[in-house]
């Protein structure tokens, strides 16, 4: 069953949704969910859609009994940040976002690299300001959140002055990671130089800390914990500035540097775990043989001349005019824009123009390809893709069913009714001749799909 | 050996071909004797975009070497060449001597052209007149006189 998204706008009230009421009489409109929960919308949040994601069989309220014991009004709910949280006042997170700690910091960003960009949905924060605790130098061997940051310097780090409530908790986070995880202990123990601020107060004071219970982790630490849950027994993390190409700390990095690769030539192989090393290596033995396939494509197109334009096609003036257009049935080589010039002429029947310039075999359609082929097995392959390509897209003479294609069932594009449900191919109609209103179809001259690379 | 002059323009678009035509006098079923126009598909409705000047001259070589009586384009030659093969053989050949520079003609023709020359009339119209009129004199004679 598909989930159902209740959206109000609030230039939309009353909300059309039969589980948001709105509560007026406010300065801020509020939204509030019978199901639990409370939404205060304010000005800014004008125009700005807010989500109430249920299941509708899932009308029963959480029980707060169940987790009741467990104290995390401190910490922000994630999914409240993002408008999206289905508990409500019964969340078990902190729905107010002045005075709780974000815990939704993008933790690959931290550690140097988000693979999302700007669209992560997460805060893209570099450890520093109010997260300062993240990137002090102690913290470093727990190897989870922060990059390998600048070398310690050897003067001791004075300690963070924390008289405010939050800063303690803060502070505590700090004490809490690095207990939490074993393996920011092992490592610490087993690379007892590492760490310059072992003499520093601060740090002594961490140690007599007690092991917290499971509990106080969460409420302090949400992102750490999940981190350190992501990598259950990983024997040691691969330094990623190494696998990049250099790490500036050699041999002194804590993290261990892989074996080089034969194929890529990067540090990337893991000296113990076997798995990551078979996977890299087959997944770099695949891009290998497709940058060969490519230059091997490449070459072959290189020197080919467009029968049309009698020009190189790799070497015609725009970068967009060096593709070649390849037709179906035979193994001419023509570049697109020829090609569909030909097959768009006007004064001839169908027969010549779908037929190819040179050897007038005819060809139902034409393949725009950046690269040139004439391998079959290669070609068929190439027919399929661009086959499946065009089927994905509606045809506008089928219209969903409220028009007729004269193409019938021999339509490369997409037959399919308002509901999603396929037509029963048809044969097609015979096509008219020049004169006739019904020409050719546009992909038989002209296929808009997307560059293949 | 005779040489033909050809006006062959530049194909505008690779959709369709320049225009062709001779301008040399020739006696073909294909080409019309007067304008030079010829008839051949590929110049038509059977163009390629893959055609080059190269190929439609090889193509007006071929049709030289073969004419198509069939699908005529000047029905008096096309009407000569089936009803009197040998007639539009030498007739053929004495256009080539007279206007492509041909070496061999047949001495009777050229012996009637010069007759009605004689009289005043054009060179071409009377080689025209007298080969569309199966080399008869009189029907060559009242045809010019006719214009």
């Amino acid at each position: 069953m598909p989930q159902v998204s209740c959206r109000v706008t609030l230039g939309l009230l009353p909300p059309a949704c039969q589980h948001c009421v709105l509560l007026s009489g406010t300065k801020d409109s509020r939204l509030e969910f019978p199901f639990g929960g409370l939404i205060v919308l304010r000005d800014r949040d004008l125009g700005v859609g807010v989500s109430c994601r249920r299941r509708p069989w899932d009308n029963k309220p959480r029980d707060a009994s169940q987790s009741g014991a467990m104290s995390t009004r401190h910490v922000t709910c994630r999914y409240f940040i993002h408008g999206v949280c289905r508990e409500g006042a019964r969340c078990l997170f902190s729905h107010d976002l002045t005075a709780s700690k974000p815990s939704n910091i993008c933790r690959f960003f931290q550690k140097g690299q988000c693979a999302y960009g700007s669209r992560c949905r997460y805060d893209h924060i570099k450890p520093s300001g109010s997260l300062v605790v993240f990137s002090t130098p102690d913290m470093a061997p727990a190897g989870l959140v922060s990059p390998p940051g600048p070398p310690p310097s050897e003067e001791p780090i004075a300690p963070v002055v924390r008289t405010t409530p939050q800063r303690r908790e803060k502070k505590s986070l700090v004490l809490r990671d690095r207990n939490l995880s074993g393996l920011s202990e092992e490592k610490s123990q087993s690379n007892p130089s590492w760490n310059p601020n072992h003499g520093n107060d601060a740090y002594k004071a961490d140690e007599e800390v007690k092991p917290q219970s499971y509990l106080e982790a969460i409420c302090t630490g949400l992102e750490e914990v999940d981190v350190a849950q992501c990598f259950p027994g990983d024997p040691g993390q691969l330094c990623p500035y190494a696998a990049a190409g250099a790490c500036q700390y050699g041999e002194e990095c804590v993290y261990l540097h892989g074996e080089v690769c034969d194929i890529c030539g990067l540090q990337v192989l893991h000296p113990y775990d076997q798995d990551q090393r078979k996977a890299h290596e087959k997944l770099c033995m695949a891009n290998f043989e497709h940058e060969m396939e490519k230059a091997f494509a490449f070459q072959a197109s290189q020197e080919k001349v467009c029968s049309v334009c009698m020009e190189v096609v790799y070497e015609k003036s725009s970068a967009s005019e060096r593709r070649f257009g390849i037709l179906s049935n035979c193994n001419h080589t023509y570049c697109l824009t020829c090609i569909r010039q030909w097959r768009c002429a006007k004064q001839f029947d169908n027969p010549v123009i779908k037929s190819c310039p040179e050897c007038r075999v005819i060809s139902e359609f034409v393949i725009p390809s950046v690269y040139w082929v004439e391998d079959q097995s290669k070609k068929n392959e190439l027919i399929e893709a661009f086959k499946q390509g065009m089927g994905k897209k509606a045809c506008k003479y089928f219209d969903q069913g409220r028009g007729t294609c004269p193409f019938g069932g021999k339509c490369l594009y997409l037959h399919a009714y308002p509901d999603g449900s396929r037509a029963e191919p048809e044969k097609p109609r015979k096509q008219l001749g020049s004169e006739g209103n019904i020409r050719h179809p546009e992909w038989m001259v002209y296929v808009p799909v997307p560059m293949a690379d | 050996t005779a040489s033909f002059a050809i006006n062959y323009n530049k194909p505008e678009y690779i959709q369709k071909p320049g225009p062709v035509r001779f301008i040399t006098k020739i006696w073909h079923p294909n080409i019309s004797s007067v304008t030079g126009a010829i008839c051949l598909d590929i110049l038509k409705d059977q163009w390629a975009a893959a055609m080059t000047l190269r190929t439609v001259l090889l193509s007006l070589q071929a049709l030289l070497a073969a004419a198509e009586p069939d699908d005529p384009q000047d029905a008096v030659v096309a009407n000569q060449y089936k009803q009197n093969p040998e007639m539009f053989k030498q007739t053929a050949r004495l256009w080539a001597h007279v206007y492509a520079g041909a070496p061999v003609t047949s001495p009777e023709y050229t012996k009637k052209i010069e007759n009605l020359c004689a009289m005043g009339f054009d060179r071409n119209a009377v080689i025209s007149a007298l080969s569309s009129k199966q080399w008869e004199v009189e029907a060559a004679t009242e045809s010019l006189l006719s214009n």
